[in-house]
């Protein structure tokens, strides 16, 4: 059976992108998370969001839950910061990353309010 | 010379030691036998292997996730996917050409279900080809030949021309300062265009002319499988769905710069495409069942091979 029992579905405001890349980088499990999010793609009409959706280890909920900071991995990258990592969580302590488990990531981002930027892409 | 009998029986002795080969192969593989009852038809379909259409050096890829030996949680390979659920962060090229295709961020990584797929969730999920040295590159569609096709099943359809289920895409860097990407363009891709499948080549790879879109003509449906491909001779492509052809353009064009050039390299992205400042893009909604790139069009009768191939393996009928 999977070590990956849940589901996390983040969006990110542009602004707190830089720090939300932190938190993944202590919470992922690579040095390469520290680049998670890199362009918003939603938005509600004000804000524009990045999004991930992810499985992970309970783990990571439990933390995400109680909103405690595990101990800085071996991963982390020379450039990380923990201090971004704790902003971030500020940031989800007052609504402003939101964060769902074990949901539908794109039923979630419509109970957020969030729909997709139109690419401006030809293909 | 001989009699009619005297041939027949020449004949069914040939077909008969034809028959105890190909099962010599197929007991190696572990794999159910023939019987004298099976077509030679069965007997080439039986025999068939992907990996054969890569013999004569062609370059590729051929990705199967139901070998769980090609499958790795993380981009460095150290831990083996082993259950439905685990994160695909490498999936090895078994075409023998070493295009693995890898994912280094977790949150980006497809997730494997038994027995043989790999799962998008369609939120910037992909994996990436990566080739950082300037080459001839199969991903490169137009002006030259190229054929791809994977077994797929989508969850979600997006409406038509906004955002696709891309199944893999074709980018062409083009690189103006070592160490930094210039422009990004795009040779290919293929997925689903709303509930059809379609192709696309980016307007700013074509030398003149307006973006190529093309799309098929039978609606798929949600949560079923099917087999998706194309076949760019280096003129004219064609489109397929469950091995039957739903498209066809005579007038593709031709590129504006080549990969070969020195000034050019590629890179291709599995269950998604490249936007921008090569953030992910319109990812697959559903689940991938194998398939792969070549560069050279593959004949009618391997195009059918490959087709029942994929479908074998996923569970289509065609």
């Amino acid at each position: 059976m999977t070590q990956y029992s849940q589901t996390l579905t983040l969006a990110v405001p542009e602004s707190l992108l830089d720090e939300a890349n932190h938190l993944t980088c202590l919470m992922g499990e690579s040095s390469a998370d520290i680049e998670t999010f890199r362009q918003a793609t939603y938005t509600n009409g004000a804000t524009a969001y990045a999004v991930a959706h992810t499985v992970c280890k309970p783990v990571v909920t439990d933390a995400l839950s109680t909103l405690t900071l595990p101990p800085d991995p071996d991963h982390v990258p020379p450039e990380y910061d923990r201090a971004q990592a704790e902003a971030a969580v500020a940031a989800i302590q007052s609504g402003e990353i939101l964060v769902a488990v074990n949901v539908d990531p794109h039923e979630q981002f419509k109970v957020w309010g969030l729909t997709p930027i139109p690419s401006e892409d030809d293909v | 010379m001989g009699t009619v009998s005297d041939k027949l029986l020449y004949l069914n002795e040939t077909k008969q030691q034809l028959l105890n080969a190909i099962n010599g192969v197929l007991y190696e593989r572990g794999e159910p036998l023939l019987t004298s009852d099976d077509t030679f038809r069965e007997y080439a379909r039986r025999l068939f292997t992907p990996l054969s259409l890569f013999s004569n050096g062609e370059q590729g890829a051929w990705y199967d996730p139901s070998d769980l030996t090609t499958l790795l949680q993380d981009a460095a390979g150290t831990t083996p996917v082993t259950a439905s659920g685990d994160p695909v962060g490498l999936m090895l090229d078994k075409s023998g050409n070493g295009n693995h295709a890898s994912q280094g961020a977790s949150a980006y990584r497809l997730t494997y279900e038994q027995p043989s797929a790999i799962e998008s969730s369609g939120v910037s999920t992909c994996l990436d080809v990566l080739d950082d040295a300037p080459r001839t590159h199969p991903y490169a569609s137009i002006g030259n030949q190229v054929s791809g096709f994977f077994a797929v099943r989508f969850d979600a359809f997006n409406p038509v021309n906004t955002t696709a289920n891309w199944v893999i895409s074709s980018v062409v860097h083009e690189i103006r300062n070592i160490g930094s990407w210039g422009g990004q363009k795009i040779p290919f891709s293929i997925g689903a265009n709303g509930n059809k499948v379609g192709f696309g080549c980016t307007s700013d790879y074509l030398a003149s002319g307006a973006p190529k879109k093309i799309n098929g003509v039978t609606s798929m449906a949600v949560g079923q499988k099917y087999i998706i491909g194309f076949v760019v001779d280096g003129t004219n492509l064609t489109l397929y769905l469950n091995g039957q052809i739903e498209a066809t353009s005579t007038s593709l064009g031709t590129a504006s710069r080549s990969p070969a050039d020195g000034s050019t390299n590629v890179s291709s992205r599995i269950a998604s495409r490249t936007r921008d400042d090569n953030a992910v893009a319109d990812s697959l909604i559903g689940g991938i069942y194998g398939g792969g790139v070549i560069n050279r069009a593959l004949t009618p009768e391997e195009v059918s091979l490959v087709n029942q191939y994929l479908a074998d393996k996923a569970g289509v009928t065609l």
